[in-house]
Protein backbone atom coordinates (compact mmCIF):
# COMPACT_ATOMS: atom_id res chain seq x y z
CA UNK A 1 0.00 0.00 0.00
CA UNK A 2 2.63 2.64 0.90
CA UNK A 3 4.29 1.83 -2.43
CA UNK A 4 1.16 2.87 -4.29
CA UNK A 5 1.18 6.30 -2.70
CA UNK A 6 4.48 7.13 -4.36
CA UNK A 7 2.81 6.89 -7.78
CA UNK A 8 0.49 9.73 -6.87
CA UNK A 9 3.33 12.07 -5.92
CA UNK A 10 4.04 13.34 -9.47
CA UNK A 11 0.35 13.99 -10.11
CA UNK A 12 0.02 15.80 -6.82
CA UNK A 13 3.15 17.83 -7.61
CA UNK A 14 1.72 18.83 -10.97
CA UNK A 15 -1.56 19.88 -9.38
CA UNK A 16 0.22 21.96 -6.73
CA UNK A 17 2.43 23.60 -9.36
CA UNK A 18 -0.52 24.30 -11.69
CA UNK A 19 -2.42 26.01 -8.89
CA UNK A 20 0.67 28.04 -8.03
CA UNK A 21 1.27 29.04 -11.64
CA UNK A 22 -2.39 29.81 -12.18
CA UNK A 23 -2.39 32.32 -9.35
CA UNK A 24 0.95 33.75 -10.48
CA UNK A 25 -0.70 34.62 -13.79
CA UNK A 26 -2.87 37.23 -12.15
CA UNK A 27 0.16 38.70 -10.39
CA UNK A 28 0.42 41.99 -12.19
CA UNK A 29 4.08 42.83 -12.62
CA UNK A 30 3.22 46.37 -13.65
CA UNK A 31 2.25 47.07 -10.05
CA UNK A 32 5.79 46.84 -8.80
CA UNK A 33 6.09 48.04 -5.24
CA UNK A 34 8.39 51.01 -5.29
CA UNK A 35 11.38 51.26 -2.95
CA UNK A 36 10.60 54.97 -2.53
CA UNK A 37 7.64 54.21 -0.23
CA UNK A 38 8.50 55.23 3.33
CA UNK A 39 11.38 57.43 2.22
CA UNK A 40 11.55 61.18 1.68
CA UNK A 41 11.61 62.49 -1.87
CA UNK A 42 15.13 62.47 -3.33
CA UNK A 43 16.71 65.87 -3.60
CA UNK A 44 15.78 67.97 -6.58
CA UNK A 45 15.29 71.58 -7.55
CA UNK A 46 13.50 72.16 -10.82
CA UNK A 47 12.71 75.41 -12.60
CA UNK A 48 9.03 76.26 -12.64
CA UNK A 49 6.95 76.01 -15.79
CA UNK A 50 4.84 78.91 -14.58
CA UNK A 51 6.14 82.42 -15.12
CA UNK A 52 7.27 84.22 -11.98
CA UNK A 53 7.22 81.16 -9.73
CA UNK A 54 10.22 79.92 -7.81
CA UNK A 55 11.84 76.53 -8.32
CA UNK A 56 10.06 73.41 -7.20
CA UNK A 57 12.30 71.93 -4.53
CA UNK A 58 12.07 68.56 -2.83
CA UNK A 59 12.45 70.22 0.62
CA UNK A 60 9.22 72.05 -0.01
CA UNK A 61 7.37 68.77 -0.54
CA UNK A 62 9.13 66.99 2.30
CA UNK A 63 7.75 69.45 4.85
CA UNK A 64 5.05 68.66 7.37
CA UNK A 65 1.66 68.04 5.82
CA UNK A 66 0.38 66.07 2.88
CA UNK A 67 1.55 66.78 -0.64
CA UNK A 68 0.73 65.25 -3.98
CA UNK A 69 3.24 65.19 -6.80
CA UNK A 70 1.89 64.29 -10.23
CA UNK A 71 4.27 63.42 -13.08
CA UNK A 72 2.76 64.40 -16.42
CA UNK A 73 3.51 65.53 -19.97
CA UNK A 74 1.47 67.19 -22.66
CA UNK A 75 2.36 64.41 -25.13
CA UNK A 76 1.00 61.77 -22.80
CA UNK A 77 -2.54 60.87 -23.79
CA UNK A 78 -3.69 59.29 -20.52
CA UNK A 79 -2.51 62.46 -18.76
CA UNK A 80 -5.24 64.39 -20.55
CA UNK A 81 -7.92 62.14 -19.10
CA UNK A 82 -6.27 62.31 -15.73
CA UNK A 83 -6.08 66.07 -15.86
CA UNK A 84 -9.85 66.39 -15.39
CA UNK A 85 -9.61 64.21 -12.32
CA UNK A 86 -6.82 66.38 -10.93
CA UNK A 87 -8.98 69.47 -11.54
CA UNK A 88 -11.82 67.81 -9.61
CA UNK A 89 -9.44 66.83 -6.83
CA UNK A 90 -8.14 70.36 -6.57
CA UNK A 91 -11.61 71.91 -6.57
CA UNK A 92 -13.17 69.59 -4.03
CA UNK A 93 -10.33 69.16 -1.60
CA UNK A 94 -7.80 71.36 0.02
CA UNK A 95 -4.70 69.66 -1.34
CA UNK A 96 -1.18 70.76 -2.02
CA UNK A 97 -0.92 69.42 -5.53
CA UNK A 98 2.34 69.83 -7.42
CA UNK A 99 3.22 68.87 -10.96
CA UNK A 100 6.37 67.49 -12.49
CA UNK A 101 6.45 68.11 -16.22
CA UNK A 102 8.35 65.16 -17.70
CA UNK A 103 10.38 65.45 -20.94
CA UNK A 104 8.10 68.00 -22.48
CA UNK A 105 8.44 71.06 -24.68
CA UNK A 106 7.79 74.00 -22.33
CA UNK A 107 5.61 75.76 -24.90
CA UNK A 108 3.40 72.72 -25.35
CA UNK A 109 3.21 72.14 -21.62
CA UNK A 110 2.10 75.75 -21.10
CA UNK A 111 -0.51 75.34 -23.84
CA UNK A 112 -1.82 72.23 -22.16
CA UNK A 113 -2.23 74.06 -18.83
CA UNK A 114 -3.77 77.14 -20.44
CA UNK A 115 -6.31 75.05 -22.29
CA UNK A 116 -7.23 72.50 -19.65
CA UNK A 117 -6.69 74.51 -16.47
CA UNK A 118 -4.05 74.44 -13.79
CA UNK A 119 -4.73 72.34 -10.70
CA UNK A 120 -1.11 72.63 -9.54
CA UNK A 121 0.36 74.99 -6.94
CA UNK A 122 3.57 74.85 -8.91
CA UNK A 123 5.04 72.77 -11.72
CA UNK A 124 8.65 71.67 -11.95
CA UNK A 125 10.18 71.12 -15.36
CA UNK A 126 12.23 67.95 -15.73
CA UNK A 127 13.33 68.07 -19.31
CA UNK A 128 16.14 65.54 -19.08
CA UNK A 129 14.01 63.08 -17.13
CA UNK A 130 16.80 62.68 -14.60
CA UNK A 131 14.71 63.68 -11.58
CA UNK A 132 12.01 61.27 -12.69
CA UNK A 133 14.57 58.46 -12.68
CA UNK A 134 15.62 59.44 -9.16
CA UNK A 135 11.96 59.15 -8.21
CA UNK A 136 11.76 55.70 -9.79
CA UNK A 137 9.33 56.85 -12.46
CA UNK A 138 9.11 54.61 -15.50
CA UNK A 139 6.12 56.00 -17.29
CA UNK A 140 3.78 58.92 -17.21
CA UNK A 141 1.51 59.63 -15.48
CA UNK A 142 2.61 58.64 -12.01
CA UNK A 143 1.47 60.20 -8.78
CA UNK A 144 3.17 60.32 -5.39
CA UNK A 145 1.54 61.19 -2.08
CA UNK A 146 4.03 62.53 0.45
CA UNK A 147 3.14 63.02 4.10
CA UNK A 148 5.39 64.59 6.71
CA UNK A 149 8.47 64.03 4.60
CA UNK A 150 7.75 60.45 3.58
CA UNK A 151 6.28 59.04 0.41
CA UNK A 152 3.26 57.05 1.54
CA UNK A 153 1.70 56.10 -1.77
CA UNK A 154 2.66 55.83 -5.41
CA UNK A 155 0.09 55.54 -8.16
CA UNK A 156 1.23 54.19 -11.52
CA UNK A 157 -0.82 55.21 -14.53
CA UNK A 158 -3.69 57.66 -14.67
CA UNK A 159 -5.96 58.06 -11.66
CA UNK A 160 -9.49 57.08 -12.62
CA UNK A 161 -12.50 58.69 -11.01
CA UNK A 162 -13.23 55.50 -9.06
CA UNK A 163 -9.63 55.39 -7.84
CA UNK A 164 -9.88 58.99 -6.71
CA UNK A 165 -12.84 58.06 -4.50
CA UNK A 166 -11.54 54.72 -3.34
CA UNK A 167 -7.81 55.31 -2.92
CA UNK A 168 -6.69 58.91 -3.11
CA UNK A 169 -9.36 60.70 -1.11
CA UNK A 170 -9.33 58.16 1.78
CA UNK A 171 -5.54 58.61 2.04
CA UNK A 172 -5.94 62.39 2.12
CA UNK A 173 -8.74 62.26 4.68
CA UNK A 174 -6.72 59.94 6.86
CA UNK A 175 -4.33 62.77 7.66
CA UNK A 176 -6.91 64.92 9.33
CA UNK B 1 61.45 26.51 -42.61
CA UNK B 2 58.15 24.89 -41.91
CA UNK B 3 59.25 23.96 -38.44
CA UNK B 4 60.33 27.44 -37.53
CA UNK B 5 57.02 28.80 -38.82
CA UNK B 6 55.10 26.45 -36.56
CA UNK B 7 57.41 27.41 -33.74
CA UNK B 8 56.73 31.10 -34.24
CA UNK B 9 53.00 30.51 -34.38
CA UNK B 10 53.24 28.48 -31.22
CA UNK B 11 55.30 31.10 -29.39
CA UNK B 12 52.88 33.80 -30.40
CA UNK B 13 49.97 31.75 -29.31
CA UNK B 14 51.47 31.11 -25.89
CA UNK B 15 52.43 34.75 -25.49
CA UNK B 16 49.06 36.13 -26.47
CA UNK B 17 46.93 33.54 -24.75
CA UNK B 18 47.10 34.99 -21.24
CA UNK B 19 46.12 38.35 -22.69
CA UNK B 20 42.69 37.01 -23.50
CA UNK B 21 42.07 36.10 -19.91
CA UNK B 22 43.72 38.97 -18.08
CA UNK B 23 42.41 41.49 -20.57
CA UNK B 24 40.68 44.24 -18.62
CA UNK B 25 37.18 45.14 -19.65
CA UNK B 26 36.88 48.47 -21.36
CA UNK B 27 34.21 50.78 -20.05
CA UNK B 28 32.12 50.12 -23.15
CA UNK B 29 32.16 46.41 -22.49
CA UNK B 30 31.30 46.99 -18.87
CA UNK B 31 28.42 49.21 -19.90
CA UNK B 32 27.16 46.61 -22.37
CA UNK B 33 27.34 43.85 -19.79
CA UNK B 34 25.38 45.98 -17.35
CA UNK B 35 22.79 46.79 -20.00
CA UNK B 36 22.17 43.07 -20.33
CA UNK B 37 21.47 42.75 -16.62
CA UNK B 38 19.05 45.63 -16.30
CA UNK B 39 15.39 45.14 -17.05
CA UNK B 40 13.57 47.62 -19.21
CA UNK B 41 10.64 48.50 -16.98
CA UNK B 42 8.51 49.80 -19.81
CA UNK B 43 8.84 46.60 -21.86
CA UNK B 44 9.25 44.19 -19.01
CA UNK B 45 10.45 41.04 -20.74
CA UNK B 46 13.44 42.81 -22.27
CA UNK B 47 16.72 44.13 -21.00
CA UNK B 48 17.62 47.74 -21.66
CA UNK B 49 20.29 46.37 -23.99
CA UNK B 50 17.56 45.10 -26.32
CA UNK B 51 15.26 48.05 -25.90
CA UNK B 52 14.98 51.41 -27.58
CA UNK B 53 12.35 52.71 -25.17
CA UNK B 54 13.07 56.19 -23.96
CA UNK B 55 13.50 55.17 -20.36
CA UNK B 56 15.90 52.42 -21.44
CA UNK B 57 17.97 54.97 -23.37
CA UNK B 58 18.03 57.27 -20.33
CA UNK B 59 19.13 54.43 -18.07
CA UNK B 60 21.92 53.55 -20.52
CA UNK B 61 23.19 57.12 -20.39
CA UNK B 62 23.11 57.12 -16.60
CA UNK B 63 24.95 53.79 -16.42
CA UNK B 64 27.65 55.13 -18.73
CA UNK B 65 27.93 58.28 -16.60
CA UNK B 66 28.29 56.24 -13.43
CA UNK B 67 31.03 54.15 -15.06
CA UNK B 68 32.99 57.25 -16.03
CA UNK B 69 32.55 58.49 -12.45
CA UNK B 70 34.46 55.38 -11.44
CA UNK B 71 31.59 53.50 -9.81
CA UNK B 72 31.82 49.70 -9.63
CA UNK B 73 29.25 47.44 -11.30
CA UNK B 74 27.85 46.56 -7.88
CA UNK B 75 27.48 50.24 -6.95
CA UNK B 76 25.60 50.93 -10.17
CA UNK B 77 23.27 47.98 -9.69
CA UNK B 78 22.60 49.03 -6.10
CA UNK B 79 21.86 52.56 -7.30
CA UNK B 80 19.24 51.22 -9.72
CA UNK B 81 17.75 48.86 -7.14
CA UNK B 82 17.42 51.76 -4.69
CA UNK B 83 15.40 53.66 -7.25
CA UNK B 84 13.36 50.93 -8.88
CA UNK B 85 13.54 47.86 -6.65
CA UNK B 86 14.95 44.36 -7.18
CA UNK B 87 12.71 43.84 -10.18
CA UNK B 88 14.99 46.02 -12.32
CA UNK B 89 17.72 43.36 -12.24
CA UNK B 90 17.25 40.40 -14.56
CA UNK B 91 18.83 38.09 -11.98
CA UNK B 92 16.76 37.92 -8.83
CA UNK B 93 18.72 38.38 -5.58
CA UNK B 94 19.42 35.45 -3.28
CA UNK B 95 17.27 36.20 -0.24
CA UNK B 96 14.67 34.35 1.87
CA UNK B 97 12.02 35.29 -0.65
CA UNK B 98 13.87 33.53 -3.50
CA UNK B 99 15.51 30.58 -1.69
CA UNK B 100 13.04 28.13 -3.23
CA UNK B 101 13.66 29.58 -6.67
CA UNK B 102 17.45 29.32 -6.45
CA UNK B 103 17.68 26.05 -4.58
CA UNK B 104 14.96 24.04 -6.31
CA UNK B 105 17.23 22.74 -9.14
CA UNK B 106 19.75 21.45 -6.60
CA UNK B 107 17.00 19.88 -4.52
CA UNK B 108 15.48 18.16 -7.56
CA UNK B 109 18.89 16.81 -8.64
CA UNK B 110 19.52 15.53 -5.10
CA UNK B 111 16.16 13.79 -5.17
CA UNK B 112 17.07 12.22 -8.51
CA UNK B 113 20.40 10.92 -7.25
CA UNK B 114 18.76 9.70 -4.09
CA UNK B 115 16.25 7.80 -6.14
CA UNK B 116 18.92 6.26 -8.39
CA UNK B 117 20.96 5.26 -5.35
CA UNK B 118 17.92 3.72 -3.71
CA UNK B 119 16.99 1.80 -6.86
CA UNK B 120 20.49 0.52 -7.59
CA UNK B 121 20.91 -0.68 -4.00
CA UNK B 122 17.70 -2.59 -4.33
CA UNK B 123 18.75 -4.21 -7.57
CA UNK B 124 22.10 -5.33 -6.14
CA UNK B 125 20.26 -7.17 -3.43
Amino acid sequence: MPKRIIYYVPILLIIVLSVFFYFSLSNDTSKISSPIIGKPLPEFSLPSLLAGKSNVRSEELNEEGTFILNVWASWCVPCRAEHDILMVLNNLHDVKLYGLNYKDKPSEAVNFINKLGNPFKNIGVDQSGRTAIDLGVYGVPETFIIRDGKVIYKHIGPIHMSELDEIIVPILKDSR
Amino acid sequence: MKKSFIFIVFVNFVLYLPGYFIHAQTSDERANNLFKEVRCLVCQGQTIHESNAELAEDLKIIIKEEITKGKSDEDIKQFLVDKYGDWILMTPPFDPYTYVLWLSPAIIILFGFGYIYYKSRKQLK
